[in-house]
C-alpha cells in the first residue's frame, strides 16, 4: 500500500493477513474434484457403529423413519464429495457447537459414515474402503428410485 | 354513490363552520375520538405500536421444525418496504438462534486469493459501503397456495419481503484479498447450526452490489436476519443469501455443496430431477422468476358490498418489473395495472388498479412481465413446462425444508382469489385444481448423481 493511499492495488488496506495455521483450519470445503480430501479411511462396517451411536436418533435405523431427513433411498447429495463435505461440516447436528470451526467428526469417522450412507443405498459394499482415492471413483447410480 | 358521499362531505364542512357540531368531543375533526391515554414518564426508546395494530408474522405449516418459519403479513402492508421486524424468516436451525457478539464476529476470505484476510465487523464498516433496496424471496414462496387450509396471502405468499440492505460488496472484499485470475466461484459459508453454504458465480460475486450486509432499513440486522452479517445478492432467491456469514471461499469450480446440489436445479417437464440433482435436471437456477400476487382483496377479506375497490398487489422478479396485468374474470381478459413508484430492479413493485365490483362472483388474478418479456405463467403452463411437485410422497420426504426443493420456478404461477357474491374472499386454488396440482402429469423420481458435463452456466 502506498502511504498516500494511491496504491496500484484496488484494496483499501483493511483486513488482517491470516496465518497458514488459521487457513489450514478452514480447509474443510471439499469440491467435486476431491483435491481437498484429507488422508484417512473408513468402511461402511465401521461407519455403522458410529451411526448407531451418534446418528440413529435423528435419522432412524438404516436411515429410515427418523424424525430428521431420510438417508436411505433419498440420496440427496449429488456427489460422494458433497456427502463427505456435509457430514464433516455439519454432523452430528445435535452435538454441533454453534459457530465452531472445530469439526465434530475425525477424518476417519467421516470416511466411515460416508461409506455407510453409500452402503445403505446399495452403492458400495459393506467392507469397501473409502479414502481420498476410492471415494472419487464412486458412481451413485442414476436410475435408483428413492421411493416407489 | 359518488355524488352522495361528496355532498355529505360538503355538509360536514358547512356544519362545522356554522358551529352545528356541539356535543362532539373533537368538533374540529367532525368526529368523536375518545382516545385512551398513555402516560409518558420517560423517553420512548423505540416507537410504540398502537394496541389497535395487530399485524404480525405467523407460521403456517406444521413440522418437526416448528419455529423455523415466520411469514410476512402482506395483506397488512403498503408501499414496498417491509418493516424489519415483519420480514419473513425461514431458518434451518431446529430451534436454535445465534446471537453473535459483534466484538467476536469475523469474516474470512480464503481459497484462491493472493492474501487470505480476516475482517472484524469494525473493518467491514470502515470499508466502502453499498446500499440496495432488494426483495428477498424464498424459492418455495407460493407453494402453499395448494395446501389445505391456506386461506390468506400471508399463508400462501408470506415468504417475500423488501428492505434497504447496506453493507460491503463482495467485490470490495475480494479485491482486497486479490482474486486469482482462474477463480470462478465464491462459496459463502455461515456460522449457523445447519452450516448453510451457497455458491456464487464469480460474475455475480463481482457485480458490486452482492454484499455482506450489516444493516437492514437503516439499523443493524435483526437476529433472525443473521446478525451481525448476512449475504444479500440482488435477484437471487433466499436460499443463496446465507445468514451469519463467516467465510467467503474462492474456488475454480462449482462445489456442489449439499444445499447447492438440489437447489440450483429445476425439474424436467416429466418431473425428473425433482428430489435429486441429476443430469436429468436443468442447471443452474439462481434467480427469482417473474412473480406477482394480489394482496387486496385477498383471502380472508370481506368486501362490504358492490362498488369501488382499488385492487392492490406486489410484483417482483430477479430483474425488473415491466408490466403487471389484472384479470377480474378468471384470466379471460386482462387490463394493465398502474405501477406505483418507485419501480426498482430486484425489488417489490406495488401495483394497483381501479375497479367497480358488480357484486357477481369473480376470480381475480395478476400476472407480471419482466424486462426480458417473460410472462408469469398459469399453473397449467408451469406444469407443462416445468413439471409439478406437490405429491404427498414429496412432502413426506422433503417436509418443511423449502430450500431443499428445486421448485422456484414452479411456484411463480398466477395466483387466483375468489370473490363470492356475498363479498367473501377465499383461496380457490384447491377448487380450481382438485388434486392439489394441475392434471396430466406423472411423477417420476429419479435417483442419482450429478456431474456438470459442461462448465456452462
Amino acid at each position: 500500500m502506498s502511504q498516500l493511499g494511491l496504491s496500484q492495488t484496488s484494496g483499501v488496506g483493511l483486513g488482517r493477513n491470516m496465518t497458514d495455521e488459521e487457513i489450514n483450519k478452514l480447509m474443510y470445503t471439499i469440491g467435486p474434484k476431491g483435491v481437498e480430501l484429507p488422508s484417512g479411511q473408513g468402511t461402511a462396517r465401521e461407519g455403522e457403529k458410529i451411526y448407531t451411536q451418534s446418528c440413529i436418533f435423528c435419522h432412524g435405523p438404516e436411515g429410515l423413519n427418523g424424525p430428521q431427513n431420510t438417508l436411505k433411498g433419498s440420496p440427496r447429495l449429488p456427489m460422494p464429495t458433497s456427502l463427505w463435505d456435509y457430514i464433516h461440516r455439519a454432523m452430528p447436528r445435535s452435538l454441533a457447537i454453534v459457530g465452531a470451526q472445530e469439526r465434530q467428526l475425525s477424518n476417519d469417522e467421516t470416511y466411515a459414515l460416508t461409506a455407510y450412507i453409500l452402503y445403505i443405498n446399495g452403492v458400495i459394499g459393506h467392507d469397501e474402503v473409502m479414502n481420498a482415492e476410492s471415494l472419487l471413483k464412486v458412481d451413485i447410480p442414476m436410475e435408483k428410485k428413492p421411493i416407489d | 354513490m359518488k355524488v352522495k358521499s361528496g355532498s355529505r362531505r360538503r355538509f360536514l364542512k358547512t356544519g362545522a363552520a356554522l358551529g352545528l357540531t356541539a356535543g362532539l368531543a373533537r368538533p374540529s375533526y367532525g368526529q368523536a375520538l375518545h382516545p385512551d391515554v398513555i402516560n409518558v414518564t420517560e423517553t420512548r426508546a423505540r416507537g410504540l405500536l398502537s394496541k389497535f395494530e395487530k399485524s404480525e408474522r405467523i407460521r403456517f405449516r406444521q413440522s418437526n421444525n416448528p419455529n423455523a418459519t415466520a411469514l410476512t403479513p402482506l395483506q397488512d402492508l403498503n408501499g414496498i418496504i417491509t418493516p424489519s421486524e415483519l420480514h419473513f424468516v425461514v431458518d434451518h436451525e431446529n430451534g436454535v438462534l445465534l446471537d453473535i457478539n459483534p466484538e467476536d464476529y469475523r469474516l474470512q476470505i480464503t481459497g484462491m486469493v493472493d492474501k487470505p484476510l480476516e475482517f472484524t465487523l469494525a473493518d467491514l464498516k470502515r470499508m466502502p459501503s453499498v446500499s440496495s433496496i432488494n426483495v428477498l424471496t424464498c424459492g418455495s414462496n407460493g407453494s402453499d397456495a395448494f395446501r389445505k387450509g391456506a386461506q390468506t396471502v400471508q399463508q400462501t405468499h408470506g415468504r417475500t419481503s423488501t428492505s434497504e440492505w447496506s453493507g460491503v460488496s463482495f467485490k470490495s472484499l475480494l479485491e482486497e484479498a486479490g482474486v486469482h485470475k482462474d477463480a470462478k466461484w465464491v462459496i459463502a459459508m455461515a456460522a449457523d447450526p445447519s452450516d448453510h453454504v451457497s455458491s456464487f458465480p464469480m460474475e455475480k460475486a463481482m457485480d458490486g452490489v452482492t454484499m455482506a450486509a450489516y444493516a437492514q432499513n437503516g439499523e443493524s440486522l435483526r437476529i433472525d436476519q443473521g446478525y451481525p452479517v448476512r449475504v444479500v445478492a440482488p435477484g437471487y432467491t433466499g436460499r443463496w443469501l446465507v445468514k451469519w456469514l463467516t467465510q467467503l471461499y474462492v474456488t475454480d469450480d462449482t462445489y456442489v455443496t449439499r444445499q447447492d446440489g438440489f437447489n440450483m436445479t429445476d425439474r424436467m417437464p416429466d418431473g425428473r430431477g425433482y428430489l435429486l440433482a441429476s443430469e436429468q435436471s436443468r442447471y443452474f437456477r439462481l434467480e427469482t422468476t417473474a412473480r406477482s400476487v394480489i394482496t387486496f382483496p385477498s383471502g380472508g377479506h370481506q368486501l362490504p358490498g358492490p362498488g369501488y375497490y382499488e385492487i392492490r398487489g406486489l410484483a417482483w422478479t430477479g430483474g425488473i418489473v415491466k408490466r403487471v396485468e389484472i384479470s377480474v374474470d378468471g384470466g379471460e381478459t386482462w387490463r394493465d395495472a398502474k405501477l406505483q413508484n418507485p419501480v426498482l430492479p430486484y425489488c417489490h413493485t406495488r401495483f394497483r388498479m381501479d375497479w367497480e365490483w358488480d357484486g357477481q362472483e369473480r376470480i381475480i388474478q395478476s400476472r407480471c412481465t419482466d424486462e426480458k418479456g417473460y410472462v408469469q405463467p398459469t399453473p397449467d403452463e408451469v406444469a407443462s413446462t416445468w413439471g409439478v411437485d406437490s405429491s404427498p410422497e414429496c412432502f413426506n420426504i422433503m417436509g418443511e425444508y423449502c430450500n431443499q426443493v428445486p421448485r422456484d420456478t414452479h411456484n411463480s404461477f398466477i395466483m387466483s382469489w375468489k370473490i363470492a357474491a356475498n363479498g367473501e374472499v377465499t383461496n380457490p386454488m384447491q377448487e380450481l385444481y382438485p388434486d392439489g396440482r394441475p392434471e396430466g402429469l406423472s411423477h417420476y423420481y429419479s435417483g442419482g448423481h450429478a456431474f456438470f458435463e459442461e462448465d456452462d452456466h
